[in-house]
């Protein structure tokens, strides 16, 4: 069944870039009518880093919240693009564990930065020659580091992930080169176990870190060709 | 069953003869195919049989890794997903969206852990291979709001409401030997979000995306494996994100 599913995934991939090369071959004026790459500066946030909540129905949890600091490239192939960049997160405020209902799983404090990188692929949807809207999918790495607070002791967890979601964006012109735009993304992403926070005997890894959220993203994006 | 497969089929034709006469209205008619993907479907996947070896959010909490033992993570599920849409706009404005479609987990969800053999008694943790796997078959219907931006661009809000047929499988093979199987089918009617914009190439002819929010799930399901000595239950989730890229016919308009 495994193995069967792989097959699926790896044949349905390249399916999917064919169709999209086919599109753009049998519309050539489209392809080539506007083309080009922005590079752009964003600020943003991250609610609820970690999902605390969904790890452990018995946490009542003061959720930690993450600014966002990251570069963006978007390259434009007319209706089609590909946006891709590094944000980098880190906690303005920290995760808190107040009422910890499961006594197996002591967890009080967390903290958590991480830097992902996405790419996602989509539609662009110009409006006049004020702006555009902007839909695609894609996946994104994490890598992140923090600290965690269980039993009175601080220990510290790092832990990777690849997931997978959306962005939504749009962007308004301001000149012929420089951009203003607003981004919503949405990745559903999660770590294997990458520490112990279970109480005594228990011996194994079973924290994850939850990368799932939406996030919010302001920023300049300046079209170098 | 008879009787309910019966009520569906009539329900279908009455809802198309009752079609026919507001699509007289409409100013706009197409039909497109869509491809795309489903970050975790059927949700976190819990069922009883997880709560057996303690573990209480089912895909997610699943994991655990120790020092001498061969684990591999069990990612979540990836869905791929194709349909059907067919879509009217009615006075330039008002559109109403009928789609198919099939999603199926072609990534995650296989991997070993670990589970106490014993909970309670001194620590004895044993390897647990698990493998997890859903399709969803639904059909959402939905209406709303659509933009023209001149000729080029189209976006549409609407909301609505889905049929949604899941098939959910879990299979956990502890190391000492047996295999506990769970095998979920039920149907349920999700509230549906949609946002969905069209890039025309030519009149006829669009590039289309869509975003999709589905929320709802199945009441609660019994296991139909009877073999394997564990009776699960779960519920079956269509809560979640949808994105698909497409291209649309637009073979009427006016």
């Amino acid at each position: 069944m495994i193995s069967a599913r792989i097959h699926i995934s790896g044949s349905l991939f390249p399916r999917l870039a064919a169709w999209c090369a086919a599109l753009v071959l049998l519309f050539p004026s489209y392809a080539a009518a506007q083309r080009n790459l922005g590079v752009g500066f964003h600020v943003g946030a991250h609610h609820d880093v970690g999902n605390m909540t969904s790890y452990n129905s018995q946490f009542e949890v003061e959720p930690q919240t993450s600014y966002i600091v990251g570069v963006s490239f978007k390259a434009n192939l007319d209706f089609l693009f590909l946006r891709t960049g590094v944000d980098i997160a880190f906690p303005l405020i920290e995760g808190d564990v107040l009422e910890n209902g499961d006594a197996t799983d002591p967890i009080e404090k967390y903290s958590i930065g991480y830097t992902g990188l996405p790419l996602f692929v989509g539609v662009n949807f110009p409006v006049f020659d004020i702006g555009e809207f902007y839909l695609g999918g894609g996946i994104a790495y994490f890598l992140a580091t923090g600290t965690v607070t269980h039993g009175g002791t601080e220990d510290t967890i790092s832990a990777t992930a690849l997931g997978f979601g959306f962005i939504a964006g749009m962007q308004l012109h301001v000149s012929a080169k420089i951009r203003l735009y607003m981004e919503w993304e949405y990745i559903d992403a999660r770590s294997g176990a990458s520490m112990n926070t279970a109480a005594a005997p228990t011996a194994w890894d079973n924290l994850y870190i939850d990368f799932s959220g939406h996030r919010i993203l302001l920023g300049v994006m300046y079209y170098a060709m | 069953m008879r009787c309910n497969a019966t009520a569906i089929m009539r329900a279908a034709i009455l809802l198309l003869f009752a079609a026919t006469g507001p699509l007289r209205a409409a100013t706009s008619l197409s039909v497109g195919m869509q491809a795309g993907f489903m970050p975790s479907p059927g949700g976190n996947l819990h069922s009883s049989t997880h709560e057996t070896i303690g573990v209480r959010n089912g895909i997610d909490g699943i994991n655990r890794s120790l020092d001498g033992y061969d684990t591999e993570p069990v990612d979540r599920l990836l869905g791929a997903s194709g349909g059907i849409e067919f879509r009217a706009v009615f006075y330039d404005y008002f559109f109403a969206r009928l789609a198919g479609n099939f999603t199926m987990a072609v990534w995650g969800g296989a991997g070993t852990t670990l589970y106490d053999t014993d909970p309670g008694a001194p620590f004895v943790p044993e390897t647990l291979e698990c493998d997890y796997s859903i399709y969803i078959i639904d059909a959402p219907l939905t209406a709303g709001l659509a933009v023209p931006f001149w000729k080029d661009v189209r976006i549409a809000f609407s909301v609505g409401a889905a049929f949604a047929y899941g098939n959910y499988k879990n299979s956990f093979k502890p190391e000492s030997g047996g295999t506990y199987k769970g095998k979920f089918r039920g149907y349920g009617f999700p509230l549906v979000l949609l946002v969905e914009g069209d890039y025309f190439l030519s009149e006829k002819l669009s590039v289309t995306a869509s975003l999709a929010y589905y929320r709802g799930s199945t009441d609660i399901r019994k296991d139909r494996y009877r073999t394997d000595g564990d009776t699960d239950y779960a519920r079956i989730d269509f809560t979640g994100y949808r994105f698909g890229m497409g291209a649309s016919w637009h073979f009427y308009s006016r």
